[in-house]
């Protein structure tokens, strides 16, 4: 089981995040081209080590997280919002 | 073996004497007593049969690594099968039995398969019934489904109960600074160590008492209690009947405590176990040591044990195992229990393999040099030892000693499994001749005996250091030492082509010819080994054998056994009952379950309810003696004559606010919202990034920044989630906020051509929907004669005039009790599910049924719907190639050819005379059709309903075994304009 | 005025339950509370957040993993922007839904609100919520969002106890969960109170 480190909740269970995704990729414009789509939603790397993952605190405060986490040892590196916003506010109350 | 309880000594309370049943003879213990310490206080010597050659077994240890006193406890719901005698404790009317056995453990019929124990030797079954690879491969599989029963029913373990599990199980979470397994010397000192400096410390010990091994130790009693009072005082949180059984990522433990497993029936409301998942900064492994034996012949006769075993039935039950006692041993440990047992009256001979450096022996205690057991003499008792002396690498046979007991100690096997978990690498010291366990990354120290200790000062040295290690604190150096004389490894004792049946994994019989076999064989690594042999997958997982596997099959292949390696341990380390996984998720509980603020008032009025994902919705709402075709016929009929409600409370809802909401729906969904007028409604359909389908429904514009969206019942968590993804992640500059409002309103659609005039008499104006007030697909803030405030929008899914009014939840009843007194005197009728999906087929409307998450928009004849003139989530993707062929399946309606015939949902459409494969389609929905007068249909057709113009198709349901020719039609069967809803 | 049907109505009866002697736990469920949403925009912070601490009558906006209690009810903060107000007034506060700094919801009805109080009771609620629930790291004043048996929650603790908002829908199933556990530990049982003031 893992625990990550929610920015606004603090150290919580597995149990309370659902995964996204993968962290890194850029999604294209609305209007990019059919390959750029193509790039972004089907072609994922398989990473041994590191690598950035979304997940929600879905149970929590539903913040979408960006989570470095290592594949191999399960080790949790670091643990951001998602959003601009979220961070700048919860950096102004730490 | 004549083992007798002693008048005195021993922790057990002589005061409190516990009745139980042992194959349904009436046996007396004490307080204080396991199974095992009383059948051996009352001199039960044969308590199981062996998994494969059904050899009589006795005790064989006192703890976890048991693999002979494996029994049966309770009665029918709660007979609990392959029980540790040695592990349960006692209680007055303990009811057991030893098993895999008939008649009785004593005089076992199935003893006979021991006389063709060759034939169960390690690859017998594959070997047997799979052929010989690479030829005869599946060759045997028809033997083997001949056989497999026979099989199955001579080799086993207990049998558990077929009936429903009558206990409660719980789970619990706990949290603590630093978590301590294991409360022997060295366990107890760290966690007084840890809470003394003010950390929250939490003990676990599988035992009902706690001590360890100061519990065997009749010189240690005062220390233990001392502790302990120490430990308390500190305000440690103690725990015992608690197996910590695996460790997982980032501190997390995983335990099981038996909460009531000491009485027979857990005492009202108290779970039998409860399962916690324990997070904590660090952890303390003071898990202790197991004492191996070693191979011999024979060395699984009942009368045969550990020499830790019997000096805790000594020292700790207060019985003497045996008057004529031999002891054998490679190391020093032994030397205490030799001289304990001679104190308490018992004849010992110490037989020490070394012959160079050893102990003195102890008073009393006859010693013997150099020799180790060779074979035991006797078959259902020990009744001598036959002890060999090695020259030169070579085992010759030396002198027979008579005794009733013979107690082995082959050295000593520290407990890392709990580390394994973590993966740290077992690290053979060969001073000790045991693994250790290699450095861990994560804050998991290892102390006392699981450290490679051996005496109680120094366990408590090195809990102390383990503790201050835990919390970062600077340590005195423990010097790892083990015994004064150091050990002389030895695994196995055999005469030199000897076939003598030596046992390694006692519990699933595997001798050490199955390791020489599997090494002949080529399975010679250790992962390859355990599996051909089985060896370490018995319920103890390796406790006993591992190491004199590997021992042996590094001596077969000529190297060391750090070379062979060590497979790794998995969670749990001692079996954990599924119930206790389960915990209270079972039954109605076995997941939540979801109500309408309508439910109790629908079961009043005679509902039946369904399941919709987690929510319970009506189904029907039968009058006298109608079945639920019947009934669903009924009100559907009603809905297109006068009116009939519904209660459609389980829709998602999600209130979408802020000046770019317009935007953000226009991205989201596949067709425009950014010129939706106030005051009106709107059909969405949403895609997926891959363009396909995800989820449909109205969307409602309350204001200019003010949108409420309501989703599918099912996808309703699903869109939210992905909506507050695409504004965190995706669209940050987009000025939006959303949130779930699915539990605030009630849902009520009222439908029919009556819905107006009823709903009207409900309104505090009703002037406010007429027509000219509220045009198809209109919005707006309603009161209801009580002057609740509602939400009302004039969309249909039925196809007839409609309404959906959303009411604050807590006030649906009374809403909904109006709006039904006045329908009853339109003739109206409340309509469930089943009735609500017959209008939607007739009209081709789509639900989840159709859009099951693999199908397009033009599949689903939705292609026009389809915004040309802005991009939106999935465009790209939809124009995939594949997604545009011709031949993709489309949308269709289905009708009988012959208009009495009925046909099935999730029948496979074919061409006629091709009822073969995946065929051209299939159905999605089926429903009879008042205003049809017939059955009738949605599903998916390859190219859809323009290439199959006037052909004649076949609906096949070879599981149900009907083949029902078919027509495919236009979806839209009733009312093609929408005339109706649009009056 | 019409009087509300909690998604309990008839599902509790008032008395003791489970092992004999004491009650570890009582629960009761409060009625007539008001729940209402603010959610700020990022870019109007901290000013929204003084906006919103204002409306509730509070002094100041409720920091993370807390609540304060204002003169219109109790200001919980749930996420990085968003509050919720426990309100005892009958009908939640009016505005703009939308406005310049942050956003109301009236979220009213959408709750079933339970205090738990007694000894045992943090036990109970570790039956089913993983957080740390232990005195020293979950104070009065201290809010937490979970989940208890999938269905997610939002505890707070106050000088009454714990106090529970579990969705409408699923208030039932979790009320029987929780009441069947706790009756290890003897369980009273109080129909409902008044959500009464601060």
């Amino acid at each position: 089981m893992l625990r990550i480190d929610c920015p606004f909740c603090g150290m919580r269970d597995h149990s309370e995040f659902a995964y996204g995704g993968d962290g890194s990729v850029a999604y294209p414009a609305l209007d990019a081209t059919l390959e750029a789509w193509h790039e972004a939603v089907f072609m994922r790397e398989n990473i041994r080590g590191v690598q950035t993952e979304t997940w929600q605190h879905l149970h929590g405060c539903r913040m979408w997280l960006r989570v470095e986490r290592d594949t191999v040892t399960h080790e949790i590196h670091s643990v951001r919002p998602g959003h601009p916003g979220f961070s700048a506010v919860l950096g102004i109350e730490k | 073996m004549t083992a007798r309880r002693l008048e005195s000594g021993g922790i057990i309370d002589r005061t409190k004497p516990l009745g139980f049943t042992w194959d349904g003879r009436k046996l007396g213990g004490f307080a204080g007593d396991t199974l095992a310490s009383a059948l051996l206080a009352n001199g039960e010597m044969i308590v199981g049969r062996s998994f494969k050659y059904h050899r009589p077994r006795g005790i064989m240890s006192a703890g976890v690594e048991e693999s002979g006193a494996i029994v049966t406890i309770g009665q029918q719901a709660r007979q609990e099968p392959n029980v540790k005698a040695t592990m349960q404790e006692l209680y007055d009317g303990l009811d057991g039995w030893g098993q895999n056995a008939w008649p009785s453990v004593r005089f076992d019929l199935g003893a006979v398969s021991g006389l063709f124990g060759r034939f169960f030797a390690a690859g017998f079954y594959y070997k047997t019934f799979m052929g010989l690879p690479p030829f005869e491969w599946g060759k045997g599989t028809g033997l083997w489904m001949k056989y497999e029963k026979l099989i199955r029913r001579a080799a086993g373990m207990g049998a558990a109960s077929l009936d429903p599990d009558p206990d409660i199980y719980d789970h619990a979470h706990a949290f603590c600074d630093i978590l301590v397994v294991g409360a022997g010397p060295a366990g107890l000192r760290a966690a007084l160590t840890a809470a003394e400096a003010g950390r929250e410390v939490l003990l676990v010990e599988q035992d009902f008492e706690l001590g360890g091994d100061l519990l065997n130790d009749p010189l240690a009693e005062g220390r233990r209690r001392e502790m302990i009072e120490a430990v308390r005082r500190a305000g440690v949180r103690v725990m015992t009947r608690t197996t910590a059984f695996g460790l997982y990522d980032h501190g997390v433990a995983g335990l099981v405590e038996r909460v009531a497993d000491h009485p027979a029936v857990p005492a009202d409301h108290r779970p039998r176990q409860r399962f916690w998942t324990v997070r904590s900064e660090a952890i303390v492994l003071a898990t202790g040591a197991l004492e191996r034996t070693i191979a011999f012949s024979q060395n699984d006769r009942p009368g045969v044990m550990t020499a830790n075993a019997a000096r805790a039935y000594l020292n700790r039950y207060g019985i003497l195992p045996g008057h004529r006692i031999l002891v054998a041993t490679n190391n020093d440990s032994a030397y205490g229990v030799a001289g304990e047992l001679a104190a308490a009256g018992a004849e010992v001979v110490l037989a020490d393999l070394r012959t160079e450096s050893h102990p003195k022996a102890p008073a009393g205690v006859a010693l013997l040099e150099g020799v180790a057991p060779l074979e035991v003499i006797g078959r259902a008792a020990v009744r001598g030892v036959r002890l060999a002396r090695q020259r030169g690498g070579t085992w010759y046979p030396d002198e027979s000693v008579a005794s009733d007991l013979l107690l082995v100690s082959g050295g000593w096997s520290p407990v890392i499994n709990l580390a394994s978990h973590r993966s740290a690498k077992p690290e053979w010291k060969k001073e000790l001749a045991c693994f250790l366990s290699g450095p861990m990354k994560e804050p998991i120290f290892m102390a006392g005996a699981a450290a490679g200790l051996l005496c109680s000062e120094a366990c408590e040295a090195s809990g102390e250091n383990a503790a201050r290690h835990a919390m970062g604190l600077p340590i005195a150096d423990v010097p790892l030492r083990g015994a004064e004389h150091p050990i002389l490894p030895i695994y196995e004792v055999r005469l030199p082509g000897s076939r003598a049946k030596a046992f390694v994994d006692p519990q699933h019989d595997v001798t050490s010819d199955d390791v020489r076999l599997a090494h002949q064989e080529g399975f010679v690594s250790v992962e390859h080994l355990k599996r051909y042999t089985t060896l370490g997958m018995a319920t103890d997982q390796g406790k006993v054998g591992n190491v004199i596997g590997l021992a042996l099959m590094a001596e077969a292949l000529g190297k060391e056994i750090p070379e062979v390696g060590a497979t790794r341990f998995r969670p749990p380390y001692t079996p954990v009952a599924i119930g206790a996984l389960a915990g209270r998720q079972v039954g109605i509980h076995f997941k939540p379950i979801r109500r309408t603020p309508l439910h109790d008032w629908n079961l009043r009025q005679g509902a039946r309810m369904i399941e919709a994902g987690l929510w319970q919705r009506s189904w029907y709402f039968p009058g006298d003696g109608e079945s639920c075709e019947q009934s669903a016929k009924r009100e559907a009929e009603t809905v297109r004559r006068s009116v009939g409600i519904c209660d459609v409370s389980s829709l998602g809802k999600i209130a979408v606010l802020g000046p770019d909401a317009a935007e953000f729906l226009d991205r989201v969904y596949c067709n425009s919202f950014a010129r939706l007028p106030v005051g009106k409604a709107r059909y969405g359909i949403m895609l997926r990034d891959d363009g396909i389908v995800m989820d449909d429904g109205t969307t409602w514009r309350l204001s200019e920044q003010e949108f409420l969206m309501t989703t599918t019942t099912i996808n309703a968590g699903k869109v939210l989630s992905w909506l507050e993804e695409l504004l965190q992640l995706r669209w940050p500059e987009l000025r939006v906020q959303i949130s779930s409002v699915t539990d605030r309103w009630a849902g009520l659609s009222i439908a029919g051509p009556d819905a107006r005039a009823v709903l009207g008499e409900c309104l505090n104006n009703s002037a406010e929907i007429e027509p000219e007030a509220l045009g198809f697909l209109g919005v707006k803030k309603v009161r209801l004669l009580s002057c609740i405030e509602c939400l009302l929008a004039r969309i249909s899914f039925s196809g007839e005039l409609g309404f959906e009014l959303y009411v604050p939840s807590g006030y649906a009843e009374m809403a909904a009790q109006q709006l039904w007194d006045h329908a009853r005197k339109y003739d109206g009728c409340l309509y469930g599910l089943e009735a609500l999906d017959v209008l939607r087929i007739e009209k081709g409307h789509v639900t989840s049924a159709e859009l099951d998450g693999r199908m397009t928009l033009d599949d689903a004849g939705l292609g026009r719907m389809a915004s040309l003139k802005k991009p939106f989530i999935g465009s790209a993707l939809r124009q995939r190639p594949e997604l545009q062929r011709a031949d993709r399946p489309r949308l269709v309606g289905i009708i009988p050819k012959d208009r009495s015939q009925r046909f099935n949902a999730g029948s496979i459409l074919c061409a006629d005379g091709k009822v073969s494969g995946f065929g051209e389609g299939w159905i999605t929905s089926v429903a009879f059709s008042p205003a049809q007068g017939r059955w009738i249909g949605l599903g998916y057709l390859a190219g859809g309903q323009t290439a199959w113009q006037g052909k004649v198709l076949v609906a096949a349901d070879p599981v149900r075994g009907s083949n029902v020719e078919v027509l495919a039609v236009e979806p839209h069967m009733f009312d093609p304009e929408g005339k109706r809803m649009h009056d | 005025m019409t009087e509300t049907v909690s998604a309990l109505e008839g599902r509790i009866r008032s008395g003791h339950f489970g092992a004999a002697g004491s009650s570890g736990i009582s629960v009761s469920e409060i009625q007539s509370f008001t729940l209402t949403q603010f959610t700020a925009w990022a870019d109007a912070m901290p000013q929204a957040g003084t906006d919103i601490a204002h409306r509730a009558g509070c002094s100041a906006p409720a920091a993370p993993g807390l609540s304060t209690e204002g003169i219109a009810g109790r200001l919980l903060r749930v996420e990085p922007l968003r509050w919720w107000l426990v309100g005892n007034e009958p009908f939640a506060p009016s505005g703009d839904a939308a406005g310049r700094t942050h956003t109301v919801v009236d979220l009213s009805h959408s709750r079933v609100l339970l205090r738990l109080s007694g000894q045992s009771t943090a036990e109970l609620l570790n039956h089913y919520l993983p957080l740390d629930l232990r005195n020293a790291h979950f104070q009065q004043g201290h809010v937490a969002c979970s989940a208890i048996h999938h269905v997610g929650v939002t505890l707070w603790r106050d000088a009454a106890g714990f106090n529970l908002l579990i969705p409408r829908s699923f208030a039932v199933s979790v009320w029987s969960l929780l009441v069947e556990s706790a009756k290890q530990f003897g369980v009273e049982t109080v129909p409902w109170k008044y959500h009464s003031g601060p």
